[in-house]
């Protein structure tokens, strides 16, 4: 029994990063606080292609983890789109919903509170699968063991429960589950930030073999910035629902345009920085986000115009947007 | 804040470790969570402890200030001379006029912290009054003098706010007013930024350098980033299981680190800078059960230069040959190459650039 | 706090325990047991005290009270049972709808329960039970209906909780029905508090039949329940008041043994992992 024998739900890319994957357009998700609606994400766009990487960070707070969980179809007040290979599933339901959803592997950041406490690991690893249906059971007993050999989980820790392992482990587990079904995508919702260093490496080497292994896409949601330039083909920066910048992960880190991809380039510690660089203040609430560019009250270039017009992204590279009305013009 | 010249202060420690063990139960046995610390911080200057969770570098500070519960601690072993006075030999009573008065703490979540139904202001009053008798008028005067000196703006309106109405990065500054209320001689902050974003982060480290060297404190930063700590202390202890791994001048330990662990842990950490896209160096395999009794060093099993001596004896703190630190370390890394510069994504040179 | 870990209950639940299984085996085994019948006078011993004949004595009428106590215990344990039953089942799958649909069913649901809540339970009981006519069925039914609202709260809230954790968003994100959610991922995490209380309830269950037998509204006479029990012996309580005592005395041993059990079942489930 191997991956061959089990439903592959479509051709893999034809190996080269080109088709996209996915798109999601005008993205807008709603949440009710005290009965006031407000939107995490306020109309975003992002396109990620087949068999790449797309780093997503930002603050917590920023929406980061809403569009994770709208691509996942896990919010209920969406809108906008999400082109997934060319459909539309924003919207879908049923059938085509439950195919969507084989091709789309999501990991969680807590990797206890992603495991269910009274299964065991080869349960929970098990459960894409019964859910697919289609397998009798040896063909899905073989199929655990040669994900938990995907993932470097000893066969011995398949009758362990989620509690009686380390979070490395059980972050494992949670990867194990995802890729059950062959998924075209993986979204990864900060799935090494509660990790400790040590351990984060082992993950981070795991997702990178993976990715090429399986010839997966990714999105990569994390407030890591030396995490997310480690695996990302390229890297989109979101502050209060809104998309800053999106560039190439070299040239983002290189010549940063947006002013606040730079302070949070800056506010890495580790680096030299003056003072002056930083930020000051917090996040506003996405209760009552500014006028304007969202970022214009922590902007140290903010101008009357910031808080009158919201940017739109707009090239100022080859494939490097900028959503600011005043982009650091950083000419190497 | 050049820290080079032993001060005169720097010869009498504020805070001296000798032998620090706690031990705790867990339904799995007791757990030797501190193990023999020997370690010391001076007026003025930042200690940072590092290590993974479990390393035991919070159950050291917590201890320290009898703020585990009784219950759960089965042993504790060793001195801990604060200002001449063994913390250990204290009661209650007496370790409560340490705690808040001559310790401050600043601890990881400032919601938890924090008491929800009052007012900021009343709760820096509260140490205040218990520990100065400042009452009434004169309280909230202090305290927002305070809240004033930990960069709030607006300080005396947001005196009367409650902590549900603070951001995450106010919160902490409150946490830190309050910890500083009774002008402690020695702060504790317990990965003070860790619940906080990176830009919010920056801003409260930054605070926490002004005020140590505006009042002269001694100050111990507890964190598991080394990038933190390379930027934010003077003295750095590695700790790994319990034991101390390897301690002695910040910009000394992470350039040549002689640990294998800490290079490994240096290693680890993705960075900004430097080649990106291979793998990074994980360590292999997992901590050790710390409810088992450790024959060898702790980090044998994971470690790239074992020996057999390793595994049998138990490495004490010793300054290896041409380093200016210690560490419990039976073989090693060798120091590099003079002329060669640091491998490390955080260079310690970049670090004596940033904080001069 | 000793290291190892604690295997069952803990010494103090066995001798409730041991109580409650006897007073279960003699309740079932009462038609083969070498009992008196519970409902013959024996006219030389009326009111009598403890005798070889009678091991408990007799009450007014000269019946035995161990048999009636025996006899009434087939009816007070199947109420408590039975109603405990209705309740959990009831109560566990109402919860669970409250706590993961959101919207109209979760509201509609929690209205109800706070209708119950809100009824005299004791005028509601008295009512429907003057209705239908008393009987071991409806008793049990009409308590079981009162134990509801209960059990929803309890599943309910540790429900809410469990569905915002993230195993419960992945297997949504995985396509899982609704239903299979709930009976395979959510059921499995809220058993032991639902198992917790039912053994609390358990004992209110019996008290509440007893209360019931006592003003006369459970299972008629000749039938021995212990509320009629109790309640026929108030008319020689100052001259023989053991009469009354015996009964009211094991319907308060089963009540306090429910507890006990419950209460060491909770701390046995609860406590799990390290201490920090």
């Amino acid at each position: 029994m191997t991956t061959a024998d089990l439903p592959v739900s479509a051709p893999p890319g034809t190996g080269a990063v080109g088709r996209p994957l996915l798109e999601v357009r005008g993205l807008r998700v709603r949440y009710r606080s005290g009965g006031r609606p407000f939107e995490a994400v306020a109309g975003l766009d992002l396109t990620l292609h087949q068999g790449e990487t797309l780093g997503l960070v930002g603050e917590s707070g920023c929406g980061k983890s809403s569009v994770a969980r709208a691509v996942a179809r896990l919010e209920p007040d969406v809108s906008g789109a999400i082109v997934f290979d060319g459909q539309d599933v924003a919207r879908t339901g049923g059938r085509a919903l439950k195919a969507y959803r084989r091709r789309v592997g999501m990991v969680f950041q807590d990797p206890i509170a992603s495991l269910n406490p009274r299964r065991t690991v080869r349960d929970i690893i098990a459960t894409p699968l019964e859910l697919a249906g289609g397998h009798d059971s040896t063909a899905i007993a073989a199929r655990v063991g040669e994900l938990a050999d995907l993932v470097g989980l000893h066969p011995s820790l398949l009758d362990r429960h989620p509690h009686e392992m380390s979070g490395g482990q059980c972050q494992r587990v949670s990867i194990a589950r995802a890729l059950a079904c062959v998924p075209d995508l993986l979204l990864c919702d900060e799935v090494v930030s509660a990790l400790d260093v040590s351990i984060q490496a082992q993950v981070v080497n795991l997702l990178m073999d993976i990715r090429e292994q399986q010839r997966l896409a990714m999105l990569f949601i994390s407030h890591d910035l030396a995490v997310v330039r480690q695996l990302s083909d390229r890297v989109a920066v979101m502050y209060l629902g809104t998309l800053c910048e999106d560039a190439p992960v070299d040239e983002l880190f290189a010549r940063p345009a947006h002013p606040y991809t730079r302070a949070l380039l800056a506010s890495v510690p580790g680096n030299p920085t003056p003072d002056t660089a930083l930020l000051t203040g917090d996040l506003p609430s996405p209760l009552t986000p500014p006028s304007g560019c969202r970022f214009r009250t922590r902007c140290p270039l903010a101008r009357d115009t910031c808080a009158e017009i919201p940017p739109t992204p707009k090239q100022i590279r080859p494939d490097h947007h900028v959503a600011c009305h005043f982009p650091i013009d950083a000419t190497p | 804040m050049n820290h080079d010249a032993p001060s005169p202060s720097a010869a009498e420690p504020l805070l001296n470790l000798r032998g620090y063990t706690v031990h705790l139960n867990s339904p799995r046995g007791t757990v030797r969570a501190v193990d023999g610390v020997d370690v010391a911080v001076a007026r003025g200057r930042t200690l940072a402890v590092v290590g993974e969770s479990g390393s035991g570098k919070s159950v050291l500070c917590r201890s320290l200030l009898g703020l585990l519960p009784d219950a759960a601690v089965a042993l504790r072993a060793g001195t801990a001379h604060f200002d001449g006075v063994d913390l250990t030999a204290l009661g209650e009573r007496e370790l409560r006029d340490v705690r808040g008065r001559r310790v401050g703490m600043v601890f990881q979540d400032p919601m938890t912290a924090l008491n929800p139904v009052l007012p900021v202001w009343r709760q820096i009053a509260l140490p205040l009054k218990r520990h100065l008798g400042l009452r009434g008028r004169a309280a909230k005067a202090r305290a927002v003098e305070l809240l004033d000196s930990v960069g709030i703006p607006d300080p005396a309106r947001r005196a009367d706010q409650y902590p549900l109405q603070l951001s995450g990065g106010m919160r902490q500054r409150v946490m830190i007013a309050l910890a500083l209320s009774c002008d402690p001689e020695l702060l504790i902050a317990d990965e003070p930024t860790t619940a906080l974003d990176v830009t919010v982060q920056a801003q409260i480290l930054r605070l926490l350098d002004r005020l140590r060297a505006e009042r002269d404190m001694a100050v111990i930063l507890i964190s598991h980033d080394l990038g933190v700590v390379a930027d934010h202390s003077d003295d750095v202890m590695v700790m790994y299981a319990g034991r101390q791994a390897e301690l002695g001048p910040t910009a000394s330990v992470l350039a040549a680190p002689r640990m294998p662990y800490t290079r490994a842990l240096l290693d680890a950490a993705p960075t900004l800078h430097g080649p990106r896209g291979q793998h990074l160096a994980a360590i292999g395999g997992q901590p050790p059960d710390m409810s088992r009794l450790l024959s060898g060093c702790a980090f044998a099993d994971r470690c790239p230069r074992v020996q057999d001596r390793c595994r049998t004896e138990v490495p004490a703190m010793t300054r290896p040959p041409g380093s200016a630190h210690e560490a419990a370390c039976w073989n090693p890394v060798p120091p590099p190459r003079p002329g060669g510069g640091t491998v490390t994504g955080i260079s310690a040179a970049r670090r004596e650039s940033s904080r001069t | 706090m000793p290291a190892e870990r604690r295997p069952g209950l803990g010494r103090g639940a066995w001798p409730p325990l041991v109580f409650l299984g006897v007073l279960c085996t003699a309740a079932l085994l009462a038609p083969v047991l070498p009992l008196a019948d519970p409902t013959h006078s024996d006219t030389d011993a009326l009111a009598a005290g403890i005798s070889a004949k009678h091991w408990l004595g007799t009450d007014a009428l000269g019946r035995d009270t161990l048999s009636r106590i025996v006899h009434g215990a087939r009816v007070s344990l199947v109420v408590g049972v039975g109603a405990t039953a209705i309740g959990a089942v009831a109560g566990t799958l109402l919860g669970m709808a409250a706590g993961v649909v959101r919207g109209w069913v979760s509201a509609v649901i929690m209205r109800l329960t706070d209708v119950l809540l809100a009824f005299p339970a004791m005028i509601f009981a008295l009512a429907v039970i003057g209705a239908v006519g008393p009987s071991t069925a409806s008793v049990t039914v009409v308590i079981g209906l009162l134990f509801i609202p209960g059990f929803v709260r309890i599943v309910r809230a540790p429900v809410l909780s469990l569905s915002q954790r993230e195993f419960v968003l992945a297997c949504r994100a995985m396509g899982m029905s609704t239903p299979r959610l709930m009976a395979r991922e959510i059921l499995p995490n809220i058993l032991t508090g639902v198992l917790t209380y039912a053994v609390t309830m358990f004992g209110v269950g019996v008290m509440v039949e007893g209360g019931l037998g006592f003003l006369g509204v459970s299972v008629p006479p000749p039938e021995p329940t212990w509320g009629g029990m109790i309640a026929e012996g108030r008319q020689v309580l100052a001259q023989h008041p053991m009469v009354t005592l015996t009964p009211t005395l094991v319907l308060v041993l089963v009540v306090v043994c429910a507890n006990v059990v419950g209460d060491r079942l909770s701390a046995r489930l609860d406590t799990r992992g390290a201490m920090l």
